[in-house]
């Protein structure tokens, strides 16, 4: 198994699950903050929920790029790159 | 007389089909004496008690709670606002039964909760590497935070790593308000073990930035809670030992983890919870 890969659909039902939100609301590319209403309480606790899952860390400098699924998924890829 | 009880104010009512429940908060409520001096609001956890207290209307064999899955605190409920509990669906994952509850203030959402019931209490893992009487001297508990009595639910910390990690205790008395119209056979509440919790947390958050008072600080906020799972009741006479550590801390939130024991065993583990500051002003806009 490719440990840096990052299943997608995984991802987005971690996401809806942290958020309380509908998967289908989870799309790509909508807005965490302007479309689905994430304050900054909630981002902070995706990004611990993402490290969790995921046994990674993120840098606190990068929270305010979490801003749709695919950004998420794209930093947590890096981040597992890096990791090795 | 100010009424101590948690939950004998909800009342019960119907809309489309879904039950919804109502509960009044009355400025009179003991709690908000201590939660916050000179700036009330609903404790986070009694809005979650009463979820519990509703769903276990709705059940006719409840079993037991079993913990909160999920749980997010949206808008503060000040004294005399009327909330609004709609129990609106059912959830099987793993034999437990899930219950979601959304919380509504005045038409506005205030929080959405995930309540877990189950059989029986699943054991918790035992205590891992609890080092007491390490780390920072703490002092008078009431110069870090702003809770007071009634809800003061910290007793003292035996050990502190700032920015890290803390162990606190709490004894539970028979003599304390919520038992004045409770048996002493009977549990003490799971909320306030969780508030107590997680004023211990907020004794670790706020130790190198004391908060001792709302009007002049900052009010100590519930973002959220997530994965709570109960093992064990406490009753008069135990004492809690929390341990809590801090995963993430930005800007004034902080995302915690840790258990809670009662003489080595398991009571309660907290997956995760948010606390925030807020400065009171951002609330009332004032």
């Amino acid at each position: 198994m490719n440990t840096t890969t990052v299943d997608r659909e995984d991802l987005r039902t971690l996401v809806a699950e942290t958020l309380d939100l509908d998967v289908a609301e989870v799309t790509d590319t909508a807005d965490f903050v302007n479309e689905l209403d994430v304050d900054s309480l909630m981002a902070l606790e995706v990004m611990v929920v993402l490290e969790r899952r995921y046994a990674v860390k993120l840098d606190e400098k990068r929270l305010a790029e979490i801003t749709s699924l695919e950004n998420a998924h794209r930093l947590l890829t890096e981040a597992l790159e890096k990791k090795g | 007389m100010v009424s101590t009880a948690l939950t004998d104010t909800i009342t019960e009512g119907t809309d489309q089909g879904s039950r919804i429940f109502t509960r009044s908060f009355p400025a009179s409520l003991e709690v908000f004496d201590g939660h916050y001096p000179g700036f009330p609001i609903v404790p986070g956890v009694l809005l979650v008690e009463s979820c519990a207290a509703a769903v276990e209307r709705v059940l006719a064999l409840p079993g037991h709670w079993a913990g909160v899955r999920s749980a997010r605190f949206l808008t503060p409920v000040r004294p005399e606002a009327d909330v609004v509990i709609t129990v609106t669906d059912k959830v099987r994952e793993n034999g437990d039964v899930d219950y979601k509850c959304t919380v509504t203030t005045e038409g506005i959402p205030a929080c959405t909760v995930t309540l877990t019931y189950s059989e029986i209490y699943v054991s918790g893992a035992a205590s891992t590497g609890l080092e007491v009487g390490q780390g920072a001297q703490v002092g008078d508990i009431k110069k870090i935070l702003p809770h007071r009595s009634p809800i003061l639910l910290v007793d003292r910390v035996d050990s502190l790593v700032p920015g890290e990690s803390i162990l606190a205790r709490k004894a539970v008395s028979a003599n304390e308000p919520f038992y004045r119209e409770l048996a002493t056979t009977q549990a003490f509440p799971w909320s306030l073990m969780m508030e107590s919790w997680c004023q211990s947390a907020g004794v670790l958050v706020s130790t190198e930035n004391p908060n001792p008072d709302v009007l002049t600080g900052d009010v100590m906020l519930f973002g959220g809670m997530r994965g709570v799972e109960f093992h064990r009741q406490a009753y008069p006479g135990d004492v809690l030992t929390h341990q809590a550590s801090v995963e993430r801390m930005v800007d004034g939130t902080a995302v915690m983890t840790g258990q809670t024991f009662i003489n080595g065993d398991a009571a309660m583990t907290v997956g995760n919870i948010t606390l925030a500051r807020r400065p009171a002003t951002e609330l009332t806009g004032q």
